[in-house]
């Protein structure tokens, strides 16, 4: 139990410097106005005068039951947040802060409401081990507590990922891609201008005799700068991964600069995302993901959290076994979608290539029209026929589902529980009762939201068992 | 499984009409613009438009009996189903003990057939009952509320 307190005296830095980021544009503004320099002098002052009301304002108390904080300096709030509705706690700590034990807490109650949103308090020691007591469902004494950083806490699984792996993921990231066009262009710009600026003579000249080495050179450069770039940011980003689970909570730690630890409950977890694109499919590389209920403040990726960034696929459901009950032992069978399955998505990206065929033909449509036309063709094919053949549905034991399906050459499987379904439905057009084909619709929760997960023209056989298995299952 | 009230035929005969009316008046729009500031505005316009908004009227009208038939829901002691749609046929199933609250809506349709439209919400996802008459519809939210307490205590 903790009394009413103030935070940590960290707060009032970590808060003088949020204020900073957010006021930078401002500051920016201000440069121009020179003759108001005295913004200068006041804008700071009021900066640490409103980080030090903030401060004075905002106290947190955690009783028996519950957690309370009082925060606002002109419209006060009173939150009081039962230790029940608690879905995850996250943990961020700046490296400077390490040796004082001080760390930012968020505790993420999955409210809709703008007003309920998470709790964050700025800087805190020692409060963590307690609330994830609390969050257990066994009332303890709470005077009895330990108080102990996670690290010392007892490990009953734990995994860790290599140098090696971390750098295939960096390298597989399909962003790289989308990295090198971006810089090709660029670049390309910047050589037009060059073209203008010489005489084109002797640029002919020039690119005759050194055109194909420089080019050569440059893009080497380009590529090797890329991935020392992709390797550094992934390297910041999972320095120090790791996955633990003692009980039923699961704590996946990771960051350099910034440490950023995440404790979920395993019953909180609503699905789990097995992903591989096409580069890591190579490699036998896997992802796994999980969903969880979470507060809408967060992006997209922050929604689902990264439980695994790389593993061997061969490897995967075993270490999963270890961490989480319902995964399989082994990779679930599931079904590839046949030609019929592929040529309906191939038919579907054709229609979308079509429109953008048709919105291109008004200003263009010679030679070249078409010649560009052919590479969006078999791309649109590649993109289909890879999306028919993994998707596909199973139900790999009594009580769950593994459905797979795929996106951008990325394939996605998702091992889903009966009782995280939210609800299912099942879509059929008056053509696909013909060739007997059917939707099936998955509605899981994830963030503050739902997600319908669509597996298309599946055979409506197969549909058809596993929306009897999930109407009847009890 | 249950059909909806009879009299919603009615809305969506009514529904049809102002769709009608709707693009009436962008005809009217369309009319207008070419006498008053646009005269190259080409007269085919008005015949295509005629026809569309025709057709579609026509081909509501012609539907209203098959989407009535296959409208269908049920509510049993684990779940609520619902059934709808002809061209694409959708079936949802939404067990009980999922289900968070059920809401009540009436729109001005709806009101003056005093109808009720009925959406089951989970955690996140709604579905929708487009109509039920007041007595079937607080029928509906007593019966899935209590069935839904009764699930949660299980559990």
């Amino acid at each position: 139990m903790i009394n009413k307190q103030h935070l940590h005296p960290f707060a009032l830095l970590i808060k003088v410097g949020f204020l900073f980021r957010d006021f930078l544009p401002a500051v920016f503004g201000f440069v121009f106005l020179r003759q108001y320099w005295q913004i200068w002098l006041i804008l700071p002052i009021v900066l640490l005068m409103w980080a030090g009301l903030d401060y004075y304002c905002f106290t947190y108390e955690m009783t028996d039951k519950e957690l309370i904080v009082n925060s606002g300096v002109i419209i006060k709030q009173q939150r009081h947040i039962p230790y029940k509705q608690i879905q995850n706690l996250q943990r961020r700590q700046w490296f400077f802060l390490e040796p004082f034990g001080v760390e930012t807490l968020i505790v993420d109650t999955g409210a809709k409401e703008k007003d309920q949103r998470e709790v964050t308090l700025l800087a805190v020691s020692n409060v963590v081990r307690m609330l994830l007591d609390f969050n257990s469902s066994e009332p303890t004494d709470l005077t009895q507590l330990p108080v102990e950083p996670v690290k010392e806490m007892k490990k009953s699984t734990e995994y860790k990922i290599g140098f090696k792996e971390l750098a295939l993921y960096a390298m597989t990231n399909p962003d790289i891609l989308g990295q090198f066009l971006f810089i090709l262009v660029i670049s390309n710009h910047l050589g037009l201008t060059d073209i203008i600026s010489n005489a084109s003579d002797t640029l002919v000249d020039h690119v005759s005799h050194y055109g194909l080495v420089a080019i050569l050179i440059v893009l080497n450069v380009i590529i090797l700068s890329l991935v020392v770039v992709n390797l550094v940011r992934v390297m910041l980003r999972f320095y120090g991964f790791m996955v633990l689970r003692q009980d039923n909570l699961l704590t996946v730690q990771r960051g350099l600069i910034q440490k950023s630890i995440l404790h979920v409950s395993i019953n909180r977890i609503q699905s789990i995302h097995i992903r591989q694109n096409i580069f890591r499919q190579i490699f036998g590389l896997v992802t796994v993901e999980l969903d969880l209920i979470a507060d809408a403040t967060k992006s997209d990726e922050q929604k689902r959290v990264t439980l695994i960034p790389v593993i061997s696929q061969d490897k995967v459901y075993s270490v999963l076994k270890e961490f989480l009950d319902y995964p399989p032992e082994q990779a679930p069978i599931i079904n590839k979608g046949d030609w019929y399955t592929s040529w309906l998505f191939v038919r579907n990206a054709l229609v979308g290539v079509g429109i953008v065929a048709m919105a291109m033909a008004i200003f263009y449509h010679g030679f070249w029209y078409w010649v560009a036309l052919m590479p969006l063709v078999i791309l649109a094919i590649i993109f289909g026929w890879y999306k028919g053949y993994y998707t596909g549905v199973n139900r790999y034991d009594d009580g769950h589902l593994a459905l797979r399906t795929a996106r951008q050459l990325t394939n996605d499987t998702a091992l889903i529980g009966w009782h995280e379904i939210q609800s299912m439905s099942v879509d059929v057009s008056l053509l696909m009762v013909w060739t007997k084909r059917a939707n099936l619709i998955v509605s899981v929760r994830s963030g503050n939201q739902v997600l319908r997960l669509r597996y298309r023209y599946l055979p409506t056989q197969e549909v058809e068992a596993i929306f009897k298995w999930y109407r009847e299952y009890v | 499984m249950k059909h909806l009230p009879k009299s919603i035929k009615r809305i969506w005969f009514m529904m049809s009409i102002i769709n009608l009316m709707g693009n009436l008046v962008i005809l009217g729009a369309y009319f207008l613009a070419q006498h008053l500031w646009w005269s190259w505005l080409p007269d085919w316009g008005i015949i295509i438009w005629v026809t569309i908004s025709l057709v579609i009227f026509v081909v509501e009208l012609a539907l209203i009996p098959y989407r009535y038939a296959v409208y269908q829901y049920a509510v049993y002691p684990t779940e609520v189903e619902i059934k709808k749609g002809f061209f694409w046929r959708r079936f949802s199933a939404i067990p009980i003990a999922r289900v968070q609250n059920v809401d009540l809506q009436q729109g001005p349709l709806l009101r003056f057939q005093q109808l009720y439209r009925i959406t089951v919400a989970t955690g996140g996802s709604n579905h929708t009952i487009e109509a039920l008459s007041h007595e079937q519809a607080v029928t509906l939210k007593d019966q899935v509320m209590a069935l839904a307490r009764e699930a949660r205590n299980d559990q």
